[in-house]
């Protein structure tokens, strides 16, 4: 039995045609992932809505900080109400891949730079805390990102005053993760009313989390630039009397289009 | 790529040392299976908790009983699951194409239900919020010797399918749409039902409490103790009709005395 089925990824990940880590989850470029940081929900939305994706937002988090953006490359995992013959073939399956501690601690020992972490916890939050401040010490140090857990959070004073961390959560409790038993490592995961393949590019904001595939994720970058370019010319060229509102918030004229390709030229990139 | 991974399930299911399908799922015997439908949803219960299963019962169906379909009917059957998940495109193609490739036709659903075979019960993860089939597809699971369905999700055609006799309907739902949003990422997988965990080759047992998945290995000691205790009571009362003990010495452990009486009434009672 294996935890992480690398064909399948492969596969379903097909149209993604870069790097891959050894799980064969796709490994979005660091420089769109950086640039992923200034899109909104709304316009990552939009692209996605377009390319026929109506079922990668989730929303109604608790959010620990919620004036903070997290993005990262989705590492996922899924978690069920644990039984003797499922849990004892997990953990006979981990032993002889050489892992070790409890299986929540397996899938935060793979996680890289840029990573977030994505967990299935059907929503159980006593006795689902995915992690406390030890384990979210260790996701904070290898991902520099943070994480999104369908399910509990403990030690969450701690996990607050963390720097440059986010967490997207269910809810809190002091109790620990029991009871549960770990499937799947980079499988397919449901979040909510989403669905989150390892390698998405997760972008969450105050109002919840998109799972943008990695395939799509220059797109939406470069599409979100742009209308920011727009924004930005549309609202100079209003301040500045040349042009009125309507002209700029309809399509533009030849004559504008002309004068924002030169404004932009020399403005540089967003 | 498969949507059926039989090393896992083999893997999963290793205490079970009898026959298995060609996917791996433990084919537990007919007997056990005819034999388990005298069997109460705590009795069940009692074998899997001493085993430390404490997560295999699931309860709140939507209740479909009515005088043509008493409320005390039984289901029982081998469990042939699948998990479905919101759809996306670049997860839904390959699955199609796959199912393609595989020779399989229709939507998803329907893919499962042709694998079914005599003595299944379909068990279908859809996160309580979307059908899985109509009247059509329970026809075509009754056909294939289904012997019902336990959907966290809905029905549509609902009026049709409490006709079926003898068939278990376990769900959370009814509403006249399809199958919107969703693609089936795994056909004999682990599968969550709301807080129990379903594994391919469980034995489903349906009583008007839920439903209790009891692994392949433990059926045949939840039948036996079962029945065990069906003869014992039997026994006890007819003792106590009898007046040969009282109630109170039935209602503990049996002396000597009596288990050597009990003992000589298994032996001579017919059946």
């Amino acid at each position: 039995m294996k935890l992480t089925n690398p064909e399948l990824i492969r596969s379903i990940t097909s149209e993604w045609k870069g790097e891959r880590d050894r799980s064969g989850r796709p490994l979005v470029e660091s420089d769109i992932v950086r640039r992923m940081e200034k899109v909104t929900s709304e316009e990552a939305w939009g692209v996605l809505r377009r390319n026929g994706y109506h079922h990668n937002f989730a929303g109604d988090f608790h959010i620990l900080h919620p004036e903070r953006i997290l993005v990262g490359r989705a590492v996922t995992c899924r978690f069920v109400p644990t039984r003797p013959d499922l849990n004892n073939a997990i953990e006979r399956t981990g032993e002889t891949e050489g892992r070790i501690g409890g299986q929540n601690s397996w899938v935060i020992d793979e996680l890289v730079e840029d990573d977030v972490i994505v967990v299935d916890l059907f929503g159980k939050i006593f006795d689902g805390t995915f992690a406390g401040d030890n384990l979210s010490t260790a996701i904070r140090v290898s991902t520099k990102r943070g994480m999104v857990i369908d399910g509990g959070l403990r030690d969450t004073q701690r996990i607050y005053e963390m720097e440059g961390f986010n967490a997207f959560i269910r809810g809190m409790d002091p109790s620990a993760i029991n009871d549960v038993a770990m499937p799947d490592i980079n499988g397919i995961i449901r979040i909510g009313i989403a669905t989150c393949l390892p390698g998405d590019v997760v972008l969450g904001t105050m109002e919840g989390v998109m799972f943008i595939p990695a395939h799509l994720a220059e797109e939406v970058v470069v599409s979100s630039e742009n209308v920011r370019l727009r924004d930005e010319f549309g609202q100079q060229r209003i301040a500045e009397g040349v042009y009125t509102a309507g002209e700029v918030d309809r399509e533009y004229s030849e004559e504008m289009e002309r004068d924002f390709a030169e404004w932009s030229a020399n403005r540089g990139p967003a | 790529m498969k949507i059926t991974d039989t090393d896992r399930i083999r893997f999963i299911t290793s205490e079970w040392s009898g026959e298995r399908d060609v996917h791996g799922r433990p084919l537990v015997p007919d007997d056990i299976l005819d034999r388990m439908k005298a069997v109460t949803t705590e009795e069940a219960w009692g074998v899997l908790r001493s085993h430390g299963y404490h997560h295999n019962f699931v309860g709140e169906f939507i209740d479909l009983s009515s005088d043509a379909r008493p409320i005390t009917q039984v289901m029982v059957g081998r469990a042939i699951t699948c998990r479905w998940v919101p759809i996306r495109p670049d997860l839904h193609d390959p699955l199609v194409a796959l199912g393609e490739d595989e020779g399989r036709i229709g939507f998803l659903n329907s893919w499962v239900i042709d694998e079914m075979v005599d003595g299944d019960v379909l068990v279908a993860d859809l996160f309580s919020r979307v059908n899985l089939v109509g009247d059509n597809l329970t026809a075509a699971i009754v056909a294939n010797g289904g012997r019902g369905m336990v959907i966290d999700g809905g029905i549509r055609d609902t009026q049709r399918i409490i006709e079926f006799p003898d068939f278990g309907v376990y769900m959370r739902r009814m509403h006249p749409e399809a199958i919107p949003g969703v693609t089936m990422p795994d056909i004999n997988g682990v599968t969550r039902i709301n807080q129990a965990t379903c594994i391919p080759g469980d034995v489903v047992l349906g009583t008007m409490e839920g439903v209790i998945f009891i692994p392949p290995h433990l059926a045949e000691e939840v039948v036996v103790r079962s029945e065990s205790v069906r003869l014992r009571d039997e026994f006890g009362q007819q003792r106590i009709a009898e007046g040969v003990y009282t109630p109170g010495e039935v209602d503990r452990e049996f002396s000597a005395d009596m288990q050597r009486d009990y003992d000589d009434w298994v032996a001579n009672r017919q059946g």
